[in-house]
């Protein structure tokens, strides 16, 4: 008969295996890592660009240049460009964030040579063309709209315009009024500043032999391409709010959102790994303090977290729920108490250990499998660090005591430095 | 091809297990056959408030989710229309902490009031979330209860009703629990980096000693073949009109039900499909605009759902749509855009398999259906779909009596 009571014997082996990637440079400076594993016949290869909202001088310009990549090129219709990656049952993912301008394709192996011959003219000699550019401007019109009215988005943009200031990169200001306020101009000259071959990255993830680095070569490598003078890195400075607290009205919702945070110190700062595992304990995992507390003990919400966001250029803290619009100050004060239990009181050694097993089991996780291992590697070329950056988290977590958390608790979670964003009913 | 080997308990519980060696973690999951559709219609919501519940501690173990982050685990589960799936993931060498949990809470839950009280406001806080907070959030409850008038896929999973949730007590919460929660009524899959015979040893060891429970048969009433169109309009404070047009279709077990995927993929998967070339792209008339089959096991619906530009009247934009699916039935669909929904398919196949998870989560939901060889099987039911086969299939779906459609109309908007 087993022992039901009584937990098997935790095996702590958590040995971070992974698998470092091949580094390789294309003949005009274009930098290459590679991951090859996998068992599956295909590749996922990330193209990164200078191109996110911090090079645009208009609102929405960054995100629109890139999602208009694939609305035709010089030799291929929007239509053919559609067709050819469906056909092939591959994928091409266009994204923007902040700092980077993102192409990612997922496709098959044996697909590889005419997804990236015309992944390149996407890249490299795309047209804008004014009417495939207005419809997607309609439509895009159309989901920010829907969005625009959600408390959860109404309260993330606000506080990220709390944190950064009206006129920094990293805050949304994005109006309706912006989709008239560019047009296919604007496109065309961010895209040749922006989309360059000296500001050009690229990630492979999967199973690849020479004959991808050949086509990478050939599609990708042999002179230079886009605007070929320095577009330079432009400046801005952070001006974060005066006001703490924030609050933005809308009568009918049933539940408001809630946003809590600061600016927090960067990935290279030495107490980034303390903070990230502090804030894990508050609000990082479904065992969380602020997840017991005001899910599971409360019944306040159906999710509640804190995280760390990094950016290449700033990291903040951000604590997220949607709660009962009735229960919304209530649930104000719980957080607020978790956060001053931290500062007051010692984690107990086995919520400790959790955590720490907790996090090495992330750890794990982060490199399991290729699109993992990708995800990862890009977090690292993002933001200009290696592989010794997760061996320092890893440590970290291994040797982090409860007095450094609490000492952590009390330097950076101050109520005072603390800003407060509620979108929902008053 | 997924390699997998399956093995019963005594106790009746299927077992099945699948290497994969690129990780060094193990996933276990574990189906349960009962979804929303086995709810009583006065107490709906159960299956998913339910498994809310199944966190709450068991019977010899006080709390489900800190032994297994102590060991590194990650865990979370869903419930749908068909089935409560319950799945975690840890580093292989700590498996059994992974089995202790998910035996113990199925040999018994702790049932507490608290437990119950905290969960039903959690419920309804998620009730409030996904379907009242939210633009369009109630559409999909609507549709359902406009398509099918008998079937128990007229509520939706989080149920019809907030007081169906308020209500419960704990021993409704008890006996749904000795209906349905039991080794010969679950499928428990282990993939990942470990040998099947090994996953066996330990499956047998952890679940081998469960009693058997008599769990009722399944017996719902059939939904009656739907003779008259039906429509029906609301209003609501969104910023466009949304049209939703569901039609009935096959069970998952039914080979049409892989032709009607397949015409859902011809309609508006990816940019080079049809209703978004034309009716987006081209015509402008959409904002938002798509098809899809809500993937059910019994048969389920074929939705198209479009929200209008601002200016283009509902009733151009319905009369659209019904071009577009009745060009699936005048005009053949030509064979390369046919090839190019299959090769998506088994493109998407493959990149699926990548992931440990997924394969345990996809085994036990077909094992569930019916088999899990059913797994290898998708790729051929794909291939054999022809033209001819499409144009028959979309004749069947497309008829007018068949379709239910939903306006939802924009109310006003600031």
């Amino acid at each position: 008969m087993i022992n039901r009571k009584k937990a098997p014997k935790v095996n702590n082996l958590f040995d971070i295996d992974y698998l470092l990637p091949e580094r390789w440079t294309l003949k005009n400076g274009i930098d290459v890592w590679g991951i090859n594993a996998g068992s599956q016949e295909l590749v996922k290869i990330d193209f990164m660009f200078d191109a996110g909202t911090w090079y645009q001088s208009k609102n929405l310009v960054a995100g629109m240049t890139n999602m208009f990549l694939n609305q035709g090129t010089e030799r291929f219709s929007a239509q053919q460009i559609a067709e050819i990656f469906d056909f092939r049952g591959a994928y091409l993912q266009l994204s923007a964030d902040q700092q980077f301008g993102n192409v990612t394709i997922l496709t098959l192996n044996k697909y590889l040579p005419e997804i990236l011959d015309v992944t390149a003219d996407i890249i490299k000699r795309p047209v804008f063309p004014e009417k495939e550019v207005k419809t997607q401007i309609a439509k895009k019109r159309q989901t920010f709209i829907i969005e625009n009215n959600k408390v959860k988005t109404m309260s993330q943009k606000k506080f990220s315009r709390v944190l950064f200031g009206e006129y920094h990169p990293y805050a949304n200001t994005n109006t309706i009024g912006d989709y008239e306020k560019f047009g296919r101009a604007d496109l065309v000259d961010f895209h040749s500043r922006q989309y360059t071959s000296s500001g050009c990255k690229i990630i492979v993830a999967g199973l690849y032999n020479e004959s991808l680095k050949k086509w990478l070569e050939t599609y990708f490598g042999e002179d230079e391409w886009g605007k070929t003078e320095a577009s330079g890195q432009p400046e801005f400075e952070i001006v974060p709010s005066k006001q703490m607290e924030h609050f933005i009205e809308k009568n009918d919702a049933v539940q408001s959102a809630i946003r809590m945070g600061r600016l927090f110190p960067n990935r290279t700062h030495p107490d980034f790994f303390g903070l990230n595992i502090l804030i894990t304990l508050l609000g990082g995992f479904f065992g969380s303090r602020l997840m017991m507390n005001i899910r599971e003990d409360k019944g306040y919400t159906y999710g509640i977290g804190a995280g760390i966001f990094t950016l290449p250029k700033a990291a903040y803290l951000s604590i997220m729920t949607e709660v009962g619009a009735g229960v919304c100050k209530s649930a104000l004060d719980e957080i607020y108490k978790e956060i001053s239990k931290l500062q007051n009181e010692l984690v107990p050694a086995h919520e400790l250990e959790i955590v720490r097993n907790y996090l090495l089991g992330e750890t794990l996780r982060s490199f399991d499998g290729i699109f993992a291992m990708s995800g990862s590697l890009k977090t690292l070329v993002e933001s200009d660090l290696d592989y010794s950056h997760y061996d320092n988290f890893v440590k970290t977590i291994r040797t982090i005591r409860a007095e450094d958390l609490m000492q952590l608790a009390q330097k950076y979670l101050q109520k005072d430095d603390i800003y407060e964003v509620v979108a929902g009913k008053q | 091809m997924i390699d997998y080997k399956k093995h019963i308990l005594k106790n009746g519980l299927r077992v099945i297990a699948h290497t994969d060696r690129t990780t060094p973690m193990v996933a276990i999951n574990v189906a349960y056959d009962v979804g929303s559709r086995d709810e009583h219609p006065d107490k709906t919501g159960f299956a998913h408030l339910f498994e809310h519940l199944m966190f709450g501690g068991s019977v010899n173990i006080p709390n489900y989710d800190s032994p297994l982050q102590n060991v590194g685990g990650d865990n979370n589960a869903f419930t749908t229309n068909d089935i409560t799936n319950y799945y975690l993931t840890l580093p292989a060498q700590n498996i059994e902490t992974g089995l202790w949990l998910e035996s113990d809470r199925m040999l018994g839950l702790a049932f507490s009031q608290k437990g119950l009280d905290i969960q039903r406001n959690v419920v309804i806080e998620e009730f409030k979330q996904r379907y009242l907070n939210q633009p369009y959030g109630d559409v999909y409850p609507l549709v359902k209860d406009l398509a099918y008038k008998v079937h128990p896929y007229r509520w939706p999973t989080i149920g019809k009703d907030i007081s169906h949730i308020e209500d419960a007590t704990l021993n409704d919460v008890k006996s749904f629990f000795y209906r349905h929660y039991a080794p010969n009524n679950a499928v428990l899959t282990i993939s990942g980096n470990i040998e099947a015979d090994h996953a066996f040893r330990l499956a047998e060891k952890w679940f081998g000693d469960i009693p058997h429970r008599d769990v009722p048969g399944r017996d719902l009433p059939a939904e009656p073949l739907q003779e008259e169109y039906r429509e029906k309009d609301v209003s609501r404070e969104v910023p466009y009109h949304g049209i939703y047009l569901s039609f009935h279709m096959d069970d998952k077990l039914s080979p049409d039900y892989y032709v009607t995927d397949l015409i859902s993929d011809i309609l508006s998967n990816g940019q080079s499909s049809r209703m978004y070339r034309n009716l987006v792209v081209d015509n402008g008339l959409f904002g938002e605009l798509d098809a899809y089959i809500s993937g059910d096991n019994d048969p389920g619906l074929f939705t198209v759902a479009g929200k209008l530009i601002n200016g283009v009247s509902i009733d151009e934009a319905t009369q659209m749509i019904w071009q577009e699916l009745n060009r699936m039935i005048e005009d053949r669909v030509g064979n390369s855009e046919l090839q190019k929904v299959i090769n998506k398919v088994e493109a998407n196949l493959v990149y699926s398999e990548i992931n440990y998870l997924n394969k345990a989560m996809a085994l036990s939901a077909f094992e569930l259906l019916g088999d899990a060889a059913l797994i290898n099987k998708q790729n051929q039911y794909y291939r054999n779909v022809t033209v001819d086969k499409v144009r028959e299939t979309a004749q069947q779906l497309f008829r007018k009596e068949n379709c239910s459609t939903l306006l939802y109309l924009k109310k006003r908007f600031e």
